[in-house]
């Protein structure tokens, strides 16, 4: 009996000794990592929109946006924090927007992409092919951004996820209208239409007689054509027998599938005007 | 030898069947798979194949502190073998690590011929795959255009029919089982590597077992889940036994005596097995070919295979659970 | 030479070289495998462990006399671990790039079996400065084979030194190299790892250490 009490206050002292150490140690570091992590993204703000006053947070699903505002009050531009499914776990990052809606910055802040491979995704060669481009681009793997081989799945992500991303700041903060499609209204025809799949655009016609859509076929696709399968025909016949896009699209090719179905939208919204 | 009376151990029984006269055959059986080769890639494909097997045996006689450069013609084999698993025109440093990486981690640390667990040309493949995947996947691969010798054939890259729907319906069964279409060295034509299947069956050095195993169920695998996006679906898996490495990977690979097993039944298994990973990694993986990573695996577990699969000795009895 | 320094001596180099944690006892293994894919790195890791290393030896040493053989190895973990996360929060205050690169494998140090090992067979038997130079010769030895298999990886894997910082990073081979990205991954630190060992096990057979 003496015995145990003897080890639990041996244990207890060396467990309270610890604890006493850690919350010290705690104290003193703690103020000086999160000042410091507010000052990297402080400086990532400033070396972006140089000059910039202030910022606003909102968010926006698990979006986070910082509205970021002059001297002036006048929109500057942008900051959001996302996060992409990277191949080893998920991939934080800022994107940074002008108020143009022009993309001039992106920085990962956290990633456990392989290294060597899949980390080529924080390099600024990869980065800058994003510069410049904004939601009127198509940002799509294999089409305006280059994949780079053997890291697919991570810079895959990153283009994905940015197309996403910048497609809400524009639907969001830039005013950027969708075209509602009736699809009654459009003029018989044939329609060419495209928007990204995984891999690379997806280019679809389709067919319109009667107000009714009667055809979809793809044409173009760079996706794997093990997963495609998963997709097509299955996508194009739901929406040909629902008449209308918001069919389930989560199939074993959820983008793909997303793919086709904005690559008809597009097509008619095209025939719409 | 000469000692008149040699005294040693069991097994008695005498062969006149040498590790040099299995190699040689060997060598025999790939001729018609390098001759197709060079007629259909030219005389780059000649390049690499000479690199590869110089570097294979310059390595091995080395590590072996050995003149005798040829040897028993296992590192002739070795080189061969990888260089059939080549692109038709990799950069000549590539084939050179990649051979002698073959020799050395894929066979001689592990104290030679007859004690490697992997089979060594494969090992040489996943390295340079692993380290320079861009020379060695992807749309690294030339058509091939037949009796020109001395074309350049890698101006032209394409995609393989594997890793491309839209390549693989552009090409014919008779192309595909003729060999006229992108890929590896010695993967392309069907036709070849039967030829030089046939005669290794004949000289008895490879069993039916692990070669109809995998082929057989790359076949039914590829007709019950392709897709049939080739001509339907018996077409479909018929495209997945010509396409890509399964007859290469199948005759000369599997069937590499050190690394598989040596029951009948595990044989069987051993190429069911081969072909089931193949076809996963084909169907449902990243990456539009399975052979090298479906026949390493398999390698892994041979001892384990064989171990399950010992055959009852005449006269025994069953065991009793 | 007095007797006691000699002795001092010895219990300082033999964790260097003839009882190398890694070469000889193989031990530490995950971050010696995780961690190697470039020198600063591998130096990193091995002066953390170094650092958690000696603090918990002295400790231990100290206490020996105190803590009853029951519950000793409760108290070398929690002792470990306490030392472990003191330097992960001063690493994250004040080196964020390390901290960065080392990620999950500085709160691993506590189940590093350097560690452990030193504390059980050495510091917790021995008096308090022989602990200190058995614990420091055992962190070099560490970090000296992290470092030597890092130096293999980062120049055939990545072909520079002093990576991954693009701004200390040397190319070794100029921009035409193109590196061999097996040795970058966990598989080749494995291949890295038993090629090195033959070559140590080879220079200590030829010199009789």
């Amino acid at each position: 009996m003496r015995d145990i009490i003897r080890l639990s206050l041996t244990l207890a002292l060396v467990g309270i000794l610890s604890a006493g150490l850690l919350t010290v140690v705690h104290g003193i570091t703690e103020p000086i990592i999160a000042e410091r992590q507010e000052e990297e993204y402080r400086q990532a703000l400033e070396s972006y929109f140089p000059g910039f006053a202030s910022f606003e947070t909102e968010e926006i699903e698990d979006d986070r946006f910082d509205l970021i505002y002059d001297g002036d009050g006048n929109l500057k531009g942008i900051m959001s924090t996302s996060v992409a499914m990277g191949y080893e776990g998920d991939i934080v990052y800022n994107l940074a927007v002008d108020a143009e809606g022009n993309i001039v910055g992106l920085r990962v802040v956290a990633h456990s992409e392989t290294p060597g491979i899949g980390d080529v995704i924080t390099t600024e060669s990869f980065k800058e092919q994003f510069y410049g481009k904004s939601f009127d681009d198509p940002i799509t793997a294999n089409e305006d951004i280059d994949i780079v081989s053997g890291a697919t799945v991570s810079t895959v992500a990153i283009t994905n996820s940015v197309r996403r991303v910048i497609g809400v700041i524009g639907e969001e903060f830039m005013g950027l209208e969708t075209i509602e499609v009736d699809i009654t209204r459009v003029p018989d025809g044939v329609y060419e239409g495209s928007a990204p799949g995984l891999m690379g655009p997806i280019v679809v016609s389709v067919e319109v007689r009667g107000g009714e859509i009667v055809d979809i076929e793809v044409l173009e696709h760079e996706e794997t054509p093990t997963y495609f399968i998963e997709a097509y025909p299955l996508i194009p016949d739901l929406i040909i027998e629902n008449q209308h896009f918001d069919v389930d699209t989560k199939t074993g090719a959820t983008v793909s599938a997303e793919g086709i179905v904005n690559a008809v939208e597009d097509a008619l919204a095209g025939a719409m005007e | 030898m000469d000692k008149k009376l040699v005294v040693s151990s069991s097994p008695h029984i005498r062969s006149i069947e040498s590790v040099q006269s299995v190699m040689t055959d060997v060598l025999i059986a790939l001729f018609p798979v390098a001759l197709m080769a060079v007629l259909l890639f030219g005389y780059q494909a000649l390049l690499t194949m000479v690199i590869s097997v110089a570097t294979a045996m310059l390595v091995e006689a080395a590590w072996l502190r050995k003149r005798d450069i040829f040897g028993d013609g296992s590192a002739a084999v070795t080189g061969l073998l990888f260089a059939m698993i080549l692109p038709p025109a990799p950069p000549w440093w590539l084939v050179v690590v990649g051979a002698a990486a073959s020799i050395i981690i894929g066979k001689q640390v592990f104290g030679g011929i007859g004690y490697n667990i992997f089979n060594p040309a494969l090992v040489g493949r996943a390295v340079i795959v692993m380290s320079w995947g861009g020379h060695v996947a992807g749309r690294v691969w030339s058509p091939p255009q037949p009796f020109a010798f001395g074309a350049d054939v890698s101006a032209v890259t394409t995609a393989t029919p594997l890793a491309d729907q839209g390549e693989a319906l552009a090409v014919s069964l008779t192309n595909l089982f003729i060999g006229n279409v992108a890929g590896c060295l010695g993967e392309t034509s069907a036709l070849a590597l039967l030829l030089g299947g046939a005669w290794l069956y004949y000289k008895g050095h490879i069993d039916w077992r692990i070669p109809g195993g995998y082929i057989g169920t790359v076949f039914l695998m590829g007709a019950l889940f392709g897709g049939g996006f080739y001509n339907g679906h018996l077409m479909t898996g018929l495209f997945h036994v010509l396409a890509g490495g399964v007859m290469l990977g199948a005759l000369y690979m599997a069937t590499d005596m050190v690394t598989s097993p040596v029951t009948p039944k595990g044989k069987l298994i051993f190429g069911i097995g081969c072909g089931l990973i193949t076809m996963m990694i084909r169907l449902y993986g990243s990456l539009p070919e399975g052979v090298t990573y479906a026949i390493l695996l398999m390698n892994a577990i041979t001892p384990i295979i064989d171990n399950y699969t010992v055959p009852r000795q005449f006269g025994g009895v069953k065991k009793n659970a | 030479m007095s007797k006691e320094t000699s002795l001092y001596l010895k219990d300082f180099t033999r964790g260097i070289l003839k009882e190398n944690p890694v070469f000889v006892a193989l031990l530490g293994m995950c971050p010696l495998l995780g961690v190697t894919g470039f020198i600063v790195n591998g130096f990193g890791m091995g002066m953390a462990a170094m650092a958690v290393l000696v603090a918990s030896s002295l400790v231990v040493s100290l206490l020996r006399n105190y803590i009853p053989p029951q519950v000793r190895i409760p108290c070398f973990i929690a002792i470990i671990a306490t030392f472990v996360t003191v330097i992960d929060m001063v690493l994250q205050a004040f080196q964020p790039v390390l901290y960065e690169a080392l990620g999950v494998f500085v709160p691993l140090i506590v189940a590093n079996c350097v560690i452990l090992g030193r504390l059980e067979a050495f510091s917790s038997k021995k008096p308090v400065a022989r602990s200190f130079f058995d614990a420091v010769g055992a962190g070099i030895g560490f970090t000296l084979a992290l470092v030597l298999l890092a130096a293999v990886r980062e120049i055939v894997g990545h072909g520079t030194i002093l990576g991954p910082d693009p701004e200390s990073a040397i190319h070794l081979f100029g921009p035409n190299f193109e590196p061999m990205a097996l040795f970058a991954l966990p598989p080749g630190a494995f291949i890295a790892l038993g090629l090195l060992l033959a070559v140590v096990n080879m220079l200590m057979k030829r010199f009789n250490i």
